[in-house]
């Protein structure tokens, strides 16, 4: 395994009385694309502004390329950044803005000139140099800004949710540019945002962040596949959360009913589980009165999503309606519709216990 | 911080293991710690260290015996002395309700609107600041004094008396609010606007939910600063206040009257309560802004709507035909052979030198009091405001020149100019050197001033967006650098206002240097007062009209500059 480029250990932020970041501690790869996921509040702009060394952390450390840079100033490390206002000069031209920081390093005229075209050209803007930053449109302001925070060749890039302020589909967009940036330029990327979909598509590893802790750390797969809490699972794509117990080795009780699954958890038969099931894991096809974990649900209300359908599955006994995602092939074969009585199962392999939690998410 | 050791939470606790960090200092927080001492020493030497020579003065007898609370009980005994409270309190409080609506609607015109020869009002509306507060006093005599032609619209009421002050006060304050709410209107992010249309909020609705919100900052700060002139302003309530005493005319009848230095003290520390209400409502209001104009946000530009326009348009004319309406009876008064008997016109009032020992040279003495406060003012006030707003760390020496930075709003010319006495006149003193020079009226000038110009720079700097020096940071380009090529020229139309400010102030001002002036150094707006009362009320007319006529030429040159700028560098406005 290669060195990690970016070490944090044990970092501790405290604004007052208030804990930002309750030892956190993560290894970043050379070349990674990472993204901080998580609600606003969580910590993730803090940990970001933390490796920037724009606001420094109460403790810990923080190593990057095998140097310690704990307790140096922003403008001693190593990193450009992007932030969601933009942040660009309004008074200066495109080309000033990128150009900005080749300026002040002595870099020969002519040689910025070059480096600011060829920028421009990375980021898809090659005709703005003369523009103000005014003239331009919100996803046009943050490729300049992506130019600019590119230009010194940086070892780390950060992007502080620079995506949040932009239009959907502009998102969309420069969502999949920025990540084809970075299979180019290879730079260690840190990114931060809120948005699910942003991190699973643009990441290499996640790092799934709440109340100031790491849930998870791991590829958008993992994160997806096996969430390590009932949070990463809730926030990470939509999961069905069943109230269970545990009535025998490898098996728990949901709704009356015996439910086989692997236990790797600690608790002890009689113990109050949670069951979590992504709604498209939910078998139906095949499924026979001898399938692993086969009950009869009642289908209780359909929305239609285009190319799947959404179905809500009243299970007797559970408090609330099962949750699954059926294709519209699925939905065709097997005539689903309102009221129907119908047979699923929910695979051993695709479920997930979490220890209960006072409440559920 | 101890936060660390004293952990709030288990998992901070387990996290002890590492000791707590500080970050080391990079160049630039030298640069802007060494910037924030300088500060904090300059403000010391040109303003607590005086005061607090002042406020021991009020605890001392005329022998220099320390007498305790005396001097204040005897005060607060003397209904005559005490009443002056109440006199300051009223007028400055009818002043403030009277001008707050009206600059604030003669600001949106300015700013909002597409009215016809916005640029015409605007130069009228700021003639008033261009004058000194006598003038309009002046005015007011000639017009409603004893032999005042239109004496008959008072219904044998006095202009002299509270009623004056107050008609006085509002021709001098209505610029100064005028120049905060101008400000605060000036930068708004178009898209906000639009999407209120968009949404389809009424043109009320949007001047309550966009607009006053957006300006509400500035309207606090004018309110106060109206306030806090007309408690503090010398010249109106010595001119027409005839027997209606405040507590600005009692510091100089106590002073130069009576010679009593430690009554004059205590009076000046009696006015310095409403000023240091009006400081903590501004901090607190202060809290509450944040940034309006993101590096994002698209700059408003006001569209045709003709109604609108055209009411503003009236309400514009009226206000400024009022204003032209003062200023052309003093020019004309000072243009008069002998009011009101002999109306035939000359320009023997102008020839100072018969009327005034010092003749013509005051004026020159004005001009470099004026030239030199405004070079050394703007520089101080900008460079200071940039470190306070701009720059992190360093919490405590920041809080203290926050705070120093605000006090000058609340200490009166009067106060100020007293306080230098004791301070820079006392034996030992190695800077009593300045006393009685240029330098001390410069200083005095800065200082006096610095609290609107510190306010007009802040509110310019907070419309910056808050990220731009953390992409210095990341750009290892040093604060200095960034300084120069964005903030001050983003800045730079702020930039200007202050010197003028500072340039038109130091022109126009009696109180803060009625105490510290020697005879070569003597200014115009003294020679006023001096005149005004030996009699001379024409050639005082005169000699306030020169320095109306300088503060215009010089505000003249300023709007040209500006217009250039806007074409220039400040381009990127336009979308």
């Amino acid at each position: 395994m290669t060195a990690p480029y970016l070490r944090i250990e044990r970092l501790v932020k405290q604004f007052g009385a208030f804990t930002a970041l309750k030892d956190v501690s993560l290894e970043i790869f050379p070349g990674e694309f990472v993204c901080f996921l998580g609600p606003s509040g969580c910590g993730k702009t803090t940990l970001l502004r933390a490796i920037a060394g724009l606001d420094i952390q109460t403790s810990g450390r923080i190593f990057q390329a095998g140097k310690e840079i704990s307790t140096l100033p922003a403008s001693k490390r190593d990193f450009g950044i992007v932030f969601q206002s933009y942040a660009l000069f309004p008074n200066l031209s495109v080309a000033a803005n990128v150009a900005y920081g080749l300026v002040s390093r002595g870099v020969a005229k002519v040689e910025i000139q070059t480096r600011v075209v060829d920028l421009l050209q990375l980021v898809g803007m090659p005709e703005a140099a003369r523009k103000y930053p005014a003239q331009l449109s919100g996803g046009q302001q943050q490729r300049v800004a992506l130019a600019r925070a590119l230009a010194l060749s940086p070892g780390l890039l950060l992007l502080d949710e620079p995506l949040s302020a932009l239009d959907a589909r502009v998102r969309a967009h420069l969502r999949s540019e920025i990540r084809q940036l970075h299979q180019r330029l290879k730079v260690t990327t840190i990114m931060v945002t809120h948005d699910q979909e942003e991190a699973l598509t643009m990441a290499d590893r996640i790092v799934v962040m709440n109340q100031g802790v790491i849930e998870q750390v791991g590829t958008p797969s993992e994160v997806y596949r096996t969430p390590s809490s009932a949070f990463v699972a809730d926030f990470v794509g939509t999961t069905n959360f069943l109230p269970a117990v545990v009535s025998a080795a490898n098996q728990v009780r949901y709704a009356g009913i015996d439910l086989v699954c692997e236990l790797d958890v600690r608790p002890g038969v009689g113990h109050d589980i949670t069951l979590a099931v992504r709604p498209e894991d939910i078998a139906v096809r095949g499924v026979a009165a001898g399938t692993p974990n086969a009950f009869p649900v009642r289908i209780a209300d359909v929305e239609f999503l285009g190319a799947f359908c959404r179905v809500k599955l009243a299970v007797e006994g559970g408090e609330a309606p099962i949750v699954a995602d059926f294709s519209i092939n699925l939905m065709r074969d097997l005539g689903v519709g309102v009221g129907k009585d119908m047979l699923i199962a929910l695979p051993p392999e695709w479920l997930r216990v979490f220890p209960r939690a006072a409440q559920l998410p | 911080m101890t936060a660390a050791a004293t952990p709030a939470t288990p998992a901070a606790a387990a996290a002890a293991a590492y000791p707590v960090v500080r970050r080391q200092l990079d160049r630039d927080d030298m640069v802007m710690r060494a910037g924030l001492v300088v500060l904090i020493g300059w403000m010391l030497l040109t303003l607590v260290l005086p005061l607090w020579t002042l406020l021991s003065k009020s605890f001392h007898n005329q022998n220099g015996e320390f007498v305790g609370l005396a001097n204040y009980l005897l005060y607060f005994s003397t209904p005559s002395l005490f009443d002056s409270v109440w006199n300051s309190l009223y007028v400055s409080v009818v002043t403030t309700v009277i001008v707050l609506p009206l600059a604030f609607v003669y600001a949106y015109a300015l700013q909002r609107s597409c009215m016809r020869w916005k640029g015409l009002f605007q130069a009228l509306a700021l003639i008033p600041i261009l004058a000194p507060s006598l003038l309009p006093a002046i005015s007011l005599i000639y017009l409603f004094g004893n032999q005042g032609f239109l004496k008959e619209l008072l219904f044998g009421g006095s202009i002299y008396g509270a009623g004056g002050i107050i008609v006085a006060q509002v021709f001098y304050c209505f610029p100064h609010a005028l120049m905060i709410l101008v400000a605060a209107l000036s930068m708004a992010d178009g898209r906000l606007y639009e999407a209120a249309d968009v949404l389809g909020a009424s043109k009320t609705r949007v001047f309550f939910t966009v607009t006053l919100p957006g300006a509400k900052y500035g309207v606090i700060s004018a309110g106060f600063v109206i306030f806090t002139l007309v408690v503090t302003d010398f010249g109106i309530a010595k001119v027409i206040g005839g027997r209606f005493n405040v507590l600005a005319t009692d510091i100089f009848k106590q002073v130069i009257g009576q010679q009593n230095f430690e009554m004059g003290a205590v009076v000046g520390f009696v006015l310095l309560l409403p000023a240091v209400v009006a400081f903590a409502a501004n901090r607190i209001t202060e809290r509450k802004q944040v940034a309006l104009l993101s590096a994002r946000a698209v700059p408003l530009e006001p569209k045709r709507e003709p109604r609108r326009d055209w009411l503003l348009f009236g309400f514009c004319a009226l206000v400024g035909g009022l204003i032209a309406g003062i200023l052309a009876m003093a020019a004309w008064a000072s243009v008069v052979t002998r009011w009101p008997y002999n109306l035939a016109l000359t320009l023997k009032n102008y020839a100072f030198s018969e009327f005034d020992s010092n003749g013509w040279s005051a004026y020159w003495n004005s001009i470099e009091l004026a030239s030199w406060t405004a070079v050394i003012g703007t520089v101080v006030v900008f460079l200071g405001a940039y470190l306070l707003e701009k720059t992190r760390g360093f919490a405590w020496g920041r809080g203290i020149a926050q705070f120093m930075a605000m006090l000058p709003m609340a200490v009166p010319g009067l106060v100020l100019g007293l306080a230098y006495i004791f301070f820079f006149n006392a034996r030992g003193n190695p800077l009593g050197f300045i006393y009685a020079t240029m330098t001390i009226l410069v200083v005095n000038s800065v200082t006096h001033f610095y609290t609107v110009s510190h306010l007009t720079a802040t509110t310019a700097l907070k419309q910056l967006d808050g990220e731009f020096e953390a992409v210095s940071a990341s750009l290892k380009v040093s604060l200095l650098r960034t300084m120069v090529r964005v903030t001050t020229p983003v800045c730079l139309p702020a930039v200007l206002d202050v010197s003028i400010y500072l340039f038109v102030n130091a022109m126009t001002t009696v109180s803060a240097v009625i105490f510290l002036y020697s005879t070569d150094t003597k200014p115009a707006a003294v020679t006023i007062i001096n005149m005004d009362e030996a009699g001379f009320t024409a050639a005082a007319a005169a000699m306030a009209m020169c320095i109306v006529a300088t503060s215009a030429a010089v505000k003249i040159v300023h709007l040209m500059l500006t217009r250039r700028f806007e074409r220039t560098t400040q381009a990127w406005r336009k979308r």
